[in-house]
């Protein structure tokens, strides 16, 4: 009797660890199978999604960060369309929240049967010292494109690559070469949003940049001169008396930036202030005369 | 006569199938697609040549073979087709009057690229957004055929009064089944068939039908692409839809479009207390994740 029980645990126990591949659905991180210290290599993030349209993604990345250091991300080839929270690290993990508008099934590719699994993300690292650097999924949330939001069951396929010291000369002697991004983000619009247009919402700014070479890391805002500060989009502002001339500064995670300014005009209108002013200048020629007259 | 024993093993292995069932076979039935009943087909062919003159060259040229995509299959009569690549509108084509549309664009680079379509009937109602990430070779004609619109769909009220009627129309091929569902505290279906003109109009008795919120949808009969989901409440009165009110979620600005502008209200409320109505899509009274998916599904750019 015993032995029966022990095998059942056995049985149940094995089917609780290989729960994960019972999905159809899973999302996978691909790294080269090897790397050199030094190199800065490329995450890929796949969603096979099984067929089953999906429009949204929140993913957690763990990685390993003894071994290796966040670089950036690339947004080429991929198809989240657009970020609700860019790929950005925080202790060790990568946070990556967006959207697919329109949702996608999978990748239609000609040369092979079926579709394809959905390219979401390329993140970028930098190896640091050799070891068997692990990248594992702390949290994946996938939602359908059916109207409702619903969450697809998936599995999580974890990826790992090896660092090694390669220090042969001869070997790729600039691998950074090749990824080190030099460019500046591209030209962007700002967007002002009036507050009256929507309930409750306030008057915002919107901006969207983009950087192929390593993704957009921070904005930072400077209105009228001052000092520069962090901030994201959209962004709530209000408008004063007078316009005021707002730039916003995209960098990248190479530290190459690009700016775009936008002026909001003010509550008074520049013919209105000239006129008041030219009131008050009256009212102040008045007053004297009439100061002088009681003399 | 069963022995304790076996009573024993019989339980516990019952139990273990039990616990395996519960945990898996739901998931396993969970996960499977649903059918579709067009088939969307791809293929590449070799393109014809095409000469090409680099810049600044004085004489002769490079020449390559043509790489471009096509995109084929069914709107509505008469219906405007727009592509987009990337988001960023490319060409717009009008379909025949049996519906069918082809489209065709040139390319240059081997590439990973997300195509939309999205067709508007002779009304001036879109569909919503098809997309269709494709693998782009250099060298190459890429076709993708097959494609069919769900129909467009339009409702005259967004509150029914209880016991009364809701009309619904719209555009879809000539002379097609469809099934008009209307799901929420209720469900329902009713099946009708397009006119030779591809315009269909019903008028639907919500009789039996309890107050509460609902969503309404066309497909055609056997197909798992359906049109934009619609809400409507059935309620104390009627209300009817007008100018100022969009039937769209998160459509705040009621300019009957999901763009950037949307995203960026929805964001600036990501994670803040007490949401306007407007922006909560699911109204569950939260901005999170969920409520951007509802956004992208309706997405029109």
């Amino acid at each position: 009797m015993k032995t029966f029980i022990k095998i059942n645990l056995i049985f149940i126990l094995f089917l609780t660890l290989f729960a994960g591949k019972v999905f159809a659905a899973d999302i996978s991180v691909s790294v080269p199978p090897t790397v050199n210290v030094g190199d800065t290599f490329e995450a890929l993030i796949n969603m096979n999604s099984d067929g089953v349209p999906i429009n949204s993604a929140d993913i957690v990345l763990n990685f390993d960060q003894s071994l290796m250091s966040f670089s950036g991300y690339k947004t080429d080839n991929t198809f989240i369309g657009i970020w609700l929270d860019s790929p950005h690290e925080k202790n060790g993990s990568i946070y990556m929240s967006g959207i697919i508008p329109g949702g996608v099934s999978g990748l239609y590719d000609p040369s092979k049967k079926g579709l394809g699994p959905i390219p979401l993300v390329r993140l970028l690292f930098s190896a640091k010292t050799s070891g068997n650097a692990v990248f594992s999924f702390s949290k994946t949330e996938i939602l359908e494109h059916n109207g409702s939001g619903t969450a697809l069951p998936h599995s999580e396929i974890d990826g790992n690559t090896v660092i090694e010291n390669n220090i042969d000369p001869k070997a790729n002697s600039n691998p950074r070469e090749n990824i080190l991004d030099k460019e500046k983000p591209e030209p962007f619009n700002i967007t002002f949003l009036e507050a009256s247009m929507f309930s409750r919402t306030p008057s915002m700014i919107i901006f969207k940049a983009n950087d192929a070479g390593s993704g957009i890391k921070e904005y930072k805002m400077n209105i009228g001169g001052s000092m520069w500060t962090n901030v994201q989009s959209p962004y709530p502002i209000s408008k004063v008396l007078l316009s005021q001339t707002i730039t916003i500064r995209a960098y990248d995670f190479a530290g190459n930036f690009q700016d775009s300014s936008i002026t909001i005009p003010g509550l008074l209108a520049p013919s209105l202030l000239w006129t008041l002013l030219a009131l008050f200048v009256i009212l102040c020629i008045l007053c004297y005369k009439l100061v002088l007259y009681k003399r | 006569m069963v022995s304790n024993t076996q009573k024993k093993f019989i339980s516990f292995s019952l139990l273990s199938i039990t616990i395996f069932f519960l945990v898996f076979a739901s998931t396993l039935y969970a996960q499977t697609p649903p059918p579709v009943s067009h088939t969307v087909s791809i293929s590449a062919s070799v393109g014809s040549a095409v000469v090409i003159v680099p810049g600044g060259g004085t004489s002769g040229g490079v020449i390559l073979p043509q790489t471009a995509v096509s995109f084929s299959g069914y709107a509505y009569p008469n219906a405007q087709v727009s592509l987009l690549k990337q988001g960023e509108l490319k060409t717009t084509v009008k379909a025949d009057s049996t519906g069918y549309f082809s489209i065709t664009l040139e390319e240059k680079y081997n590439s990973n690229i997300l195509y939309s379509l999205f067709a508007q009937d002779v009304s001036g109602n879109r569909s919503l957004l098809l997309n269709y990430p494709m693998v782009v070779q250099v060298g190459y004609i890429t076709e993708l055929s097959g494609i069919r619109f769900a129909p467009t769909i339009v409702i005259d009220k967004s509150q029914v009064r209880v016991g009364d009627y809701l009309t619904v129309n719209g555009y879809a091929l000539p002379q097609n089944d469809m099934e008009v569902n209307i799901v929420g505290v209720a469900n329902k279906v009713f099946t009708l068939t397009s006119s030779s003109d591809g315009s269909y109009k019903i008028v639907l008795p919500l009789t039996d039908l309890p107050r509460g919120a609902y969503s309404i949808y066309i497909n055609y009969k056997n197909d798992t692409r359906v049109s934009k989901l619609i809400k409507f409440t059935i309620g104390e009165s009627n209300i009817f839809f007008t100018d100022a009110s969009s039937s769209i979620p998160g459509d705040c600005n009621a300019d009957k479009k999901i763009d950037l502008i949307d995203f960026s209200i929805l964001a600036f409320w990501y994670g803040k207390p007490n949401p306007p109505k407007c922006v909560d899509t699911n109204g569950d009274g939260i901005i999170n994740l969920i409520d951007f998916s509802i956004l992208a599904f309706y997405w029109t750019g």
